[in-house]
C-alpha cells in the first residue's frame, strides 16, 4: 500500500493526473461537436480544448524527460505539505482518509439519509483526529450532526433525506 | 452631476423613517451570519429574507437587503481568514495571505484589516455612485457582447499574475476550467457534456465545485493538527488586536482607496461583480507592491487590497440595477425581485423620476457601512473564539455546514456530490502544484464568456473582426495587450540589475 502510495503522489501520479485532464478534454470537446458540429457550439470550447491539449502535451514531455534523467519532482508550494516527515498515523493517513471520508458520507446520503450519515461521519472524523472518550464522541456527533440537518429542513423549509428526523 | 435638493429629500425621506434604521441592522447581523457559513451564501440569505420585504416600505426593504448584501460581503472575510474557505466567491483573493496570516497567529490583526478595508471599500463604492451614477451608467449601457467578453478575458489573464512560477499549469487549469463551466446546455440551446444526465443541463454547480476545491485541501490537510494557530500562546482573541488592526488599516489608505475604485469600476460590469474585483485588485497590489515577493504568505497589503475591492464592488453592481434595472449577480437579481415587489422597475426612468429615493437608498447604504464598522468589530470577538476550539470538533462542523449548505443551493444531491469532486480534485491539484484558482476564475466565467462570444460572433455575423471595430473594445484590447507584455517587461527590468550587481 505504501509503494503503491508513493508512486501515486510522485512522477507517475501527475502522469496519471494529466492523462485524466486530457482524457476529459477530449470526451468533453467530442461531446459538443457531436451534440451540434458548428463552429458556434466550439467557439469557446475548441480553443480551450486545444490550448489544454497543447499544454498536457508539453507537462507530460517535461516529466517523463525529468523521469529519464533521474530528476525528482519540484518541492511543493504547500507549506503544510512540506513538513518532517510524520510520524504518527493520524500525520501519515490523515489527509488521505479524510479525502476519502468525505467522498463515502456524501455517497452514503440518498442510503441513509443526511441524519445518520451525518452523525457517523462526525464520529468517525472525531476518531480520525485522536478522539477516543465516547462520553464526548456520542453527544458532540449527535449534536452537530442532527442540528444542522434540522435547521435546514425547519428554518430553511428545505426538504432533505431524512431516516428518523 | 449632484442634485441637492434631491439629496435634501433623501435626508428628509431617512429621518423620517424609523422602520429603515430597525431593519438595517438586523440585516447586517443575518448577512454576517450567512457570510460566514461556507455555502450558505448570501444570495440565499437575501432570497430566504425576501418574503418579509413585503411588509415593508420600498426604502426600508431595499436598505434590509443591500445591508444583508454589505454584512455578506464581509462575513465572507471571516472563515476565509481563519479557515482558508472563502464564505463567498468574492472572499477568494482574502484567503491568499488572509489565512497565512491566522497559522502564524495574527488572526486578530487579520480580522480587523478585512473589517476596516470592507467598511470603507463599501463607503467609497457607494460614494462614487453618489456622484457618478448617471455617467457611469450611460458607459455601462455602451457595453455590449464583445467588451463584456474582453473584460471576461482580462479576468482570466490573472492567472498569469496568480500563478508564479507554475504558470503554464495555470493555464492549462484556467482552460479546464472553462470548458468545466460551459457544460450543460449553452446558450444557443445545445447540450453539452451533461452524459444523458437531467441534472447537468444547468451544468456544473459552480459554488460547490469552488467551495471543494479551495476548502479541500485546507480541511483535509488540518486533520494533522491539533488548532488552526498550532502556538498555544498566539491562540489569543483580544477585541485590542482587531481594533488595532482596524486602525492600522488606515496607514495603506492608498491601498484601500485603489481597491475601492478597481471594485466600483469591475462591479458595475454586469455579470463580472466581485469575485472578478477581488482578484484584480489583489493582482494589481502584488505586481504594484514594495513587498510583493511575500504576498501570499500573510501580507496585510493583500488582505486590504482584496477587501475594499469586493466590498466596494457593491456600489458598482447598484450602478446597472438602479440605473439601468439589469441585475450584474445572484444579489441584485434578488433586489430586482423586491423592486417587483414593490411595483417598481429601475431604469433610467426611475432614477430621474425618483432622485430622492435612490440618493436614500445610496445614503442610507453609506449609514450601514459604518454601522457596520460596529457591529463587525462585536461580531468578531465572537467569530474569533474558533482558534481555540479544537480542530477534531471544528473541522467535522465545517465540512458537515459545507456538504449542507450545497445541498441547500442546489436542493438535490448534485450540490454535494460536486463538492465532494471538487474536494478531491483540489487535493490532488495542490499536490501537483497546480494553481485551484485558475480553474476557479475559468469556471466562474466560462458560461459569460461563451455567451458573450457566442453573441459577438452573431453580432459580426461570423466575423469577429468586430472586436476592432468598436472604440471601447479596441481600448480593452490595447489594454488586454499591456497586461500580456507588462510582466515580461518588468521581469527584464528586475533581471537588469541583478545582472549588473
Amino acid at each position: 500500500m505504501q509503494y503503491v502510495m508513493k508512486h501515486l503522489s510522485g512522477a507517475a501520479g501527475h502522469l496519471l493526473l494529466l492523462a485524466g485532464f486530457a482524457g476529459y478534454a477530449i470526451w468533453y470537446v467530442t461531446d459538443a461537436w457531436s451534440a451540434q458540429a458548428k463552429a458556434e457550439n466550439l467557439l469557446l470550447i475548441g480553443p480551450a480544448a486545444v490550448l489544454a491539449l497543447v499544454v498536457i502535451a508539453a507537462l507530460i514531455i517535461k516529466q517523463v524527460s525529468r523521469m529519464v534523467t533521474g530528476t525528482s519532482a519540484e518541492p511543493s508550494d504547500d507549506p503544510l505539505e512540506n513538513l518532517p516527515p510524520p510520524n504518527s498515523f493520524r500525520e501519515k493517513w490523515g489527509t488521505p482518509l479524510s479525502a476519502i471520508l468525505l467522498a463515502v458520507y456524501v455517497l452514503s446520503v440518498p442510503f441513509i439519509g443526511f441524519d445518520v450519515a451525518t452523525v457517523t461521519y462526525v464520529a468517525i472524523c472525531m476518531m480520525l483526529q485522536g478522539a477516543r472518550d465516547w462520553r464526548i464522541i456520542l453527544p458532540f456527533s449527535l449534536l452537530a450532526g442532527l442540528l444542522p440537518v434540522w435547521a435546514i429542513e425547519l428554518i430553511l423549509s428545505i426538504p432533505i433525506p431524512t431516516t428518523f428526523l | 452631476m449632484i442634485d441637492l435638493a434631491a439629496a435634501g429629500d433623501a435626508i428628509t425621506l431617512l429621518s423620517a423613517n424609523p422602520m429603515a434604521w430597525l431593519v438595517v441592522p438586523l440585516g447586517l447581523l443575518i448577512g454576517l451570519t450567512f457570510g460566514v457559513l461556507p455555502g450558505l451564501s448570501v444570495p440565499i440569505a437575501m432570497a430566504v429574507f425576501l418574503p418579509f420585504t413585503l411588509n415593508m416600505d420600498f426604502l426600508s426593504a431595499i436598505l434590509f437587503l443591500t445591508a444583508i448584501f454589505t454584512g455578506g460581503g464581509f462575513g465572507g472575510s471571516v472563515p476565509a481568514i481563519l479557515m482558508n474557505v472563502p464564505g463567498t466567491t468574492a472572499a477568494i483573493a482574502t484567503c491568499f495571505d488572509g489565512y497565512p496570516m491566522a497559522r502564524k497567529g495574527r488572526h486578530n490583526e487579520a480580522l480587523g484589516l478585512a473589517l476596516a478595508a470592507s467598511t470603507m471599500g463599501t463607503i467609497i463604492g457607494y460614494a462614487l455612485l453618489f456622484i457618478l451614477l448617471e455617467p457611469i451608467s450611460r458607459l455601462v449601457l455602451k457595453l455590449g457582447a464583445p467588451e463584456l467578453f474582453l473584460v471576461a478575458v482580462a479576468g482570466l489573464f490573472l492567472i498569469a499574475a496568480l500563478s508564479g512560477k507554475f504558470f503554464w499549469r495555470g493555464v492549462l487549469a484556467g482552460a479546464l476550467g472553462l470548458m468545466l463551466g460551459t457544460m450543460g446546455m449553452s446558450s444557443s440551446g445545445i447540450m453539452r457534456g451533461t452524459a444523458g444526465s437531467m441534472y447537468m443541463l444547468d451544468g456544473i454547480a459552480v459554488t460547490a465545485a469552488i467551495i471543494g476545491l479551495f476548502a479541500a485541501s485546507e480541511i483535509f490537510a488540518l486533520v494533522k493538527s491539533d488548532y488552526i494557530v498550532t502556538d498555544a500562546s498566539a491562540r489569543q482573541v483580544k477585541l485590542s488586536l482587531i481594533a488595532k488592526g482596524f486602525t492600522g488599516a488606515f496607514k495603506y489608505w492608498y491601498l484601500i482607496a485603489r481597491g475601492g475604485l478597481i471594485g466600483a469600476a469591475v462591479g458595475s460590469v454586469p455579470g463580472v461583480g466581485s469575485t472578478v474585483a477581488n482578484l484584480v485588485s489583489y493582482s494589481f497590489a502584488k505586481s504594484r507592491s514594495k513587498t510583493g515577493d511575500s504576498f501570499g504568505e500573510g501580507n496585510p497589503e493583500g488582505v486590504i487590497a482584496a477587501e475594499s475591492a469586493n466590498s466596494s464592488s457593491e456600489g458598482g453592481s447598484m450602478v446597472a440595477l438602479l440605473a439601468l434595472g439589469i441585475p450584474g449577480g445572484a444579489g441584485t437579481a434578488i433586489m430586482l425581485g423586491a423592486f417587483a415587489m414593490h411595483n417598481v422597475t429601475g431604469g433610467p426612468r426611475f432614477v430621474s423620476d425618483n432622485k430622492d429615493v435612490v440618493y436614500a437608498i445610496i445614503g442610507g447604504n453609506l449609514v450601514q457601512a459604518i454601522l457596520l464598522a460596529g457591529l463587525g468589530l462585536l461580531f468578531l470577538r465572537i467569530a474569533v473564539t474558533i482558534v481555540k476550539v479544537p480542530l477534531r470538533y471544528l473541522l467535522p462542523v465545517i465540512t458537515v455546514l459545507t456538504v449542507l449548505g450545497s445541498y441547500a443551493l442546489s436542493q438535490n444531491m448534485v450540490g454535494p456530490i460536486t463538492l465532494a469532486a471538487g474536494a478531491l480534485l483540489g487535493l490532488v491539484m495542490k499536490h501537483f502544484n497546480y494553481p485551484v484558482v485558475a480553474m476557479v476564475i475559468g469556471l466562474l466565467l466560462g458560461r459569460m464568456m461563451e455567451g458573450n462570444l457566442l453573441r459577438t460572433w452573431q453580432l459580426g455575423r461570423g466575423d469577429l473582426t468586430i472586436f476592432f471595430e468598436r472604440p471601447i473594445s479596441v481600448v480593452l484590447l490595447i489594454v488586454l495587450c499591456l497586461f500580456a507584455i507588462l510582466p515580461f517587461v518588468m521581469n527584464r527590468a528586475n533581471e537588469t540589475p541583478k545582472r549588473q550587481g
